[in-house]
């Protein structure tokens, strides 16, 4: 199995001229762009310039991005960034007192999208798991609040006492991955 | 040391509701490690990040080839090298008919383009031509202010607009020639 590429590494890439690697990067990120700019209250077509404008953004000021274990951070600020100057121009100007009334007029605060760059980081590592890893750590993370262990196993079909075993060897993988990719 | 959390305790100690199972978590790494993970990684009862629509991703995607292939494309600036209003003309040639027209040529590597402006009630009439012996003259396209068009077979453009075009640019698939910005204010020969 090869080990995919860091930000990173396909950071320097994309710098060198590698398309290939830039399109990895995108491919990487979409999903996280695209949950900013649709969260943002954007119409569909304002969702897609903010999405368009945040990649043409980065890639404008690739020789500028100093840390690129910081990419998804950067992504984040700049899609939120261009979905209020979107949101603006489309909002009714309110004048300065409804200002004051409203002072956080914002739809995505600073816990939504942190919470959404890491959703990111966690799906990214998910995906380098083996499909049955995958499985059992995504139910650990995004099974309803409620669901126990018992209904874990059974909807994976595994016995309970297995369950235990399994979640952590696969635990401590994900864990792996995170460290390599700068996550925790 | 009893059992180990619940996935329910070990949320809500993450959330840091409940104290009463400390004394279980200070005595285990391993639940101490889950509760660690699902404080950076709460994401109980949320769905998973949805992909953009693959046209948009493809765009966003192409960037970087399609700004590679711009940084190889040639850029120049044309000369003038004739212009019909700056030239002395003939005995004979007076008044309106030198203003109503005016020819140009310009030269920039193996190109020749040549431009003639035509003023008529209301608007200017233009055609061009370019001539290269190194390209299908079919292969160019012309900006000429709002105006994108293409050149016919041998090289020749069409078009009118209310005003001569402030700004000409030729392209080619590898190179793109700009051609100097003139003035079209001519006084009248008296």
């Amino acid at each position: 199995m090869t080990v995919p590429n860091t930000d990173r590494d396909l950071w320097q890439k994309t710098l060198a001229g590698d398309s290939a690697a830039w399109q990895l990067l995108v491919k990487r990120y979409q999903s996280l762009v695209y949950a900013v700019a649709t969260r943002a209250g954007l119409s569909m077509a304002d969702a897609a310039d903010c999405f368009q404008q945040t990649w043409v953004a980065l890639y404008e000021n690739r020789h500028r991005i100093q840390d690129p274990t910081r990419l998804s951070a950067w992504l984040v600020t700049t899609a939120k960034r261009e979905a209020m100057r979107l949101r603006r121009r489309t909002l009714p100007d309110t004048g300065g007192e409804a200002e004051i009334d409203h002072p956080d007029r914002s739809p995505l605060p600073d816990e939504e999208l942190n919470q959404i760059e890491q959703q990111a980081h966690l799906e990214m590592a998910l995906a380098e798991l083996d499909p049955r890893c995958r499985q059992v750590v995504e139910l650990f993370f995004f099974a309803p609040e409620r669901q126990s262990y018992d209904e874990i196993a059974a909807s994976l079909g595994m016995a309970m006492n297995s369950l235990g075993p399994v979640r952590r060897r696969c635990l401590e993988r994900l864990k792996k991955i995170l460290r390599k990719n700068g996550v925790i | 040391m009893d059992r180990h959390l619940h996935r329910e305790e070990l949320i809500a100690l993450a959330r840091k509701l409940q104290r009463s199972a400390n004394q279980h978590l200070s005595e285990c790494a391993e639940c101490r490690e889950e509760v660690e993970l699902l404080r950076k990684f709460n994401m109980a009862g949320h769905s998973r990040l949805q992909d953009a629509p693959a046209g948009w991703v493809e765009r966003a995607a192409l960037l970087a080839q399609k700004h590679h292939s711009l940084e190889k494309i040639r850029k120049a600036v044309a000369a003038l090298v004739f212009d019909s209003w700056a030239a002395t003309q003939p005995i004979g040639v007076r008044g309106q008919a030198s203003i109503g027209e005016r020819r140009l040529r310009f030269e920039a590597d193996r190109f020749t383009f040549d431009l003639r402006a035509e003023r008529l009630p209301g608007e200017w009439a233009f055609v061009a031509q370019v001539t290269t012996e190194s390209l299908p003259p079919g292969n160019f396209a012309l900006s000429a202010g709002k105006k994108e068009l293409t050149a016919d077979t041998a090289g020749f453009f069409q078009w009118t607009a209310d005003r001569p075009p402030r700004r000409i640019l030729l392209r080619s698939d590898d190179t793109e020639i700009e051609i100097p910005e003139l003035s079209w204010k001519k006084n009248r020969p008296r």
